[in-house]
């Protein structure tokens, strides 16, 4: 089985994205007997989370640079990322093709959960989003994804197919020290023009049909008083907040 | 007259309450777009395999029109994406809402590619100015909110977040929207040549009286107190209070409040820390107690969702600036259970 794992950074640490390293480790566990690529599309620094996931055990890394000066805290609207995506994969010579595309069920800094369907839609393959583990059983993939109200529905999928995985029986793995050295030593290729894989008008979802206009604070829905000082202030402001509601 | 599509969120052929939610969005955005000069029209759809009485039942809630979408298969986010790209791709409508949810959340973006639209997921707010309708949804590990503006003369396909627009329940005599006092239930069979799903579902269980998930059965025997659902007191554990033997602390720090619940945020309940049963949030229990204190909890927006109806919140974070902070009374910025260790210290003390 061949695997494309999409990635990206976690918003704070030198990490991959918390739900990219689940989607990873899923991808790994299944990948075990196969092939197991880790793709993203960003800017130059990005490839530390390649090779992150070089250091976990992925097998290649694919780095579709694209352009860092974007004003809106670097996020870009998902059709734009889930074309890049479909363009590479369909660019794929039929023996190199991928069984199994996995994502996260969301990423960290846009939330949305997007980018898995949307490539789903542009390839034309199924996909199941928010699942939780999945086993190949020969020709297909047994799924287990979770719904609303504790609901665990058991999905049986053929190849190819896009999956987006939920935190919960997933535990992504450590990369040792050796194997982080040994990364910088594997395959990764650099896209630097989708024009190099593909005819750049067959690209999809580049034109978005919405605009990112700003970012803020979230509102407030409670007044948030701050109580500092030390913990025995702060025990004393719980209790003087409990009395005066009644709450003891 | 150019439309705002409504899905009626359905689970298992019954119609789940965030339907009024959606109802309730779907005529603010109907009056939203109206003031801007757009006049439009608002309809439900209701698939199902026999979803006429539920379509009904719907009209006669909210007050709109419903279209009862007879499917051919059985109602999956697959099926859905294909039958309804059919369904619209000769007239999409101006804006289709989806709920946040599992369905909505995978139908949404696909048959937003296949409707050429522009796809937002997860809104919280909305608005409309000179430059048209903008859309509020949260980014950057809930820390930031995100406007996004449609371009002008697009189909919008989106998903509202539970609790963003508080529709009715339709028990009382008061609609969920203002909408016609004589509603039209009209009925569609959609073809079956129009679904060919490529999943098959083997099995659907409820893992109501599982622990953490049915590989980790956890431990269910911990006292945890009453059902978090109807408990006065709700001491929620997340992340925060470090490793699983830290729980006793919780529980003793629960104890101090007659009637209290332990309850927890989900990675906790994935863990199998603590049972399902116990998760506070979107896919979890909603709750709305007199007084919820959040302990070690960050506050991702479905976790607040199902605690905002709560009276009181007091929130113990290492964190001032963790979204939870923004929706408590009380910002406690310490070590969650070096909080509650002092707290126990004290009131042993007096004893």
């Amino acid at each position: 089985m061949r695997i494309l794992v999409c990635i990206k950074p976690h918003i704070m640490e030198k990490d991959i994205g918390p739900f990219e390293s689940i989607a990873l480790e899923a991808g790994l566990q299944l990948g075990e007997e196969g092939v197991v690529d880790v793709i993203t599309a960003g800017p130059d620094h990005w490839v530390d989370t390649i090779y992150r996931a070089l250091g976990m055990g992925a097998d290649n890394g694919i780095h579709i640079l694209t352009d860092s000066g974007d004003p809106h805290g670097g996020l870009v609207p998902a059709s734009v990322t889930a074309g890049m995506l479909s363009a590479f994969v369909m660019s794929r010579r039929p023996d190199q093709a991928y069984d199994l595309i996995i994502t996260g069920v969301m990423s960290q800094d846009l939330m949305a959960g997007q980018t898995g369907p949307m490539t789903a839609a542009y390839l034309d393959i199924p996909c199941v989003t928010a699942v939780v583990r999945a086993e190949q059983t020969g020709e297909s993939l047994l799924i287990r994804r979770e719904w609303e109200g504790g609901y665990w529905e058991t999905l049986e999928m053929g190849f190819p197919a896009l999956i987006s995985i939920q935190a919960g029986q997933y535990t992504p793995r450590y990369p040792a020290l050796s194997h982080m050295l040994k990364a910088k030593d594997k395959p990764l290729t650099v896209i630097r023009a989708l024009s190099e894989i593909c005819s750049t008008n067959q690209i999809p979802g580049q034109i978005p049909k919405e605009r990112f206009s700003g970012l803020r604070m979230p509102e407030q829905t409670r007044k948030g008083e701050v109580v500092r000082g030390t913990l025995a202030d702060q025990v004393r402001a719980f209790e003087t907040f409990l009395q005066e509601r009644n709450l003891t | 007259m150019k439309l705002v599509l409504v899905v009626a969120e359905t689970w298992e052929g019954r119609v789940r309450p965030v339907t009024w939610e959606l109802a309730a969005a779907g005529a603010m955005i109907r009056d939203l777009a109206g003031k801007a000069g757009d006049r439009l029209d608002i309809r439900i759809l209701v698939p199902g395999r026999a979803p006429l009485a539920a379509a009904r039942d719907i009209a006669d809630r909210t007050g709109i029109d419903t279209t009862a979408l007879v499917w051919p298969c059985a109602v999956t986010p697959e099926t859905l994406t294909r039958g309804l790209a059919k369904l619209l791709a000769d007239q999409p409508p101006a804006f289709l809402i989806f709920a946040h949810t599992t369905r909505g959340r995978e139908t949404a973006p696909g048959l937003a590619v296949h409707l050429g639209a522009a796809s937002v997921s997860g809104v919280i707010g909305m608005g409309g100015d000179s430059d048209g309708m903008f859309f509020s949804r949260p980014v950057m590990d809930n820390t930031r909110v995100q406007t996004v503006r449609p371009l002008d003369d697009t189909c919008v396909v989106l998903t509202l977040a539970p609790g963003t627009a508080v529709g009715n329940s339709g028990d009382n005599q008061s609609r969920a929207v203002p909408g016609h006092a004589t509603p039209k239930v009209e009925q569609i069979t959609v073809p079956d040549t129009w679904c060919s799903p490529g999943t098959v579902r083997k099995e659907l269980v409820c893992r109501d009286d599982d622990a953490g998930g049915p590989d980790d059965p956890g431990d269910s025997s911990a006292p945890f107190g009453p059902d978090i659902r109807s408990a006065n007191i709700v001491v929620a554990a997340g992340q925060g209070i470090g490793d699983r033997e830290n729980l006793d602390t919780v529980v003793r720090f629960a104890e101090q409040f007659p009637g209290a619940a332990v309850g927890a945020s989900r990675p906790l309940v994935d863990r199998g820390w603590i049972p399902y049963p116990r998760q506070v949030g979107i896919t979890g229990a909603t709750v709305a107690p007199d007084l919820y204190i959040a302990c070690g909890i960050s506050g991702s927006s479905q976790h607040l969702a199902g605690m905002s109806g709560a009276k009181w919140v007091v929130s113990i974070n290492t964190r001032a600036d963790a979204p939870i902070c923004g929706h408590s009374d009380l910002c406690i910025p310490a070590d969650a259970i070096e909080f509650m260790d002092a707290f126990l210290d004290k009131y042993s003390d007096k004893k």
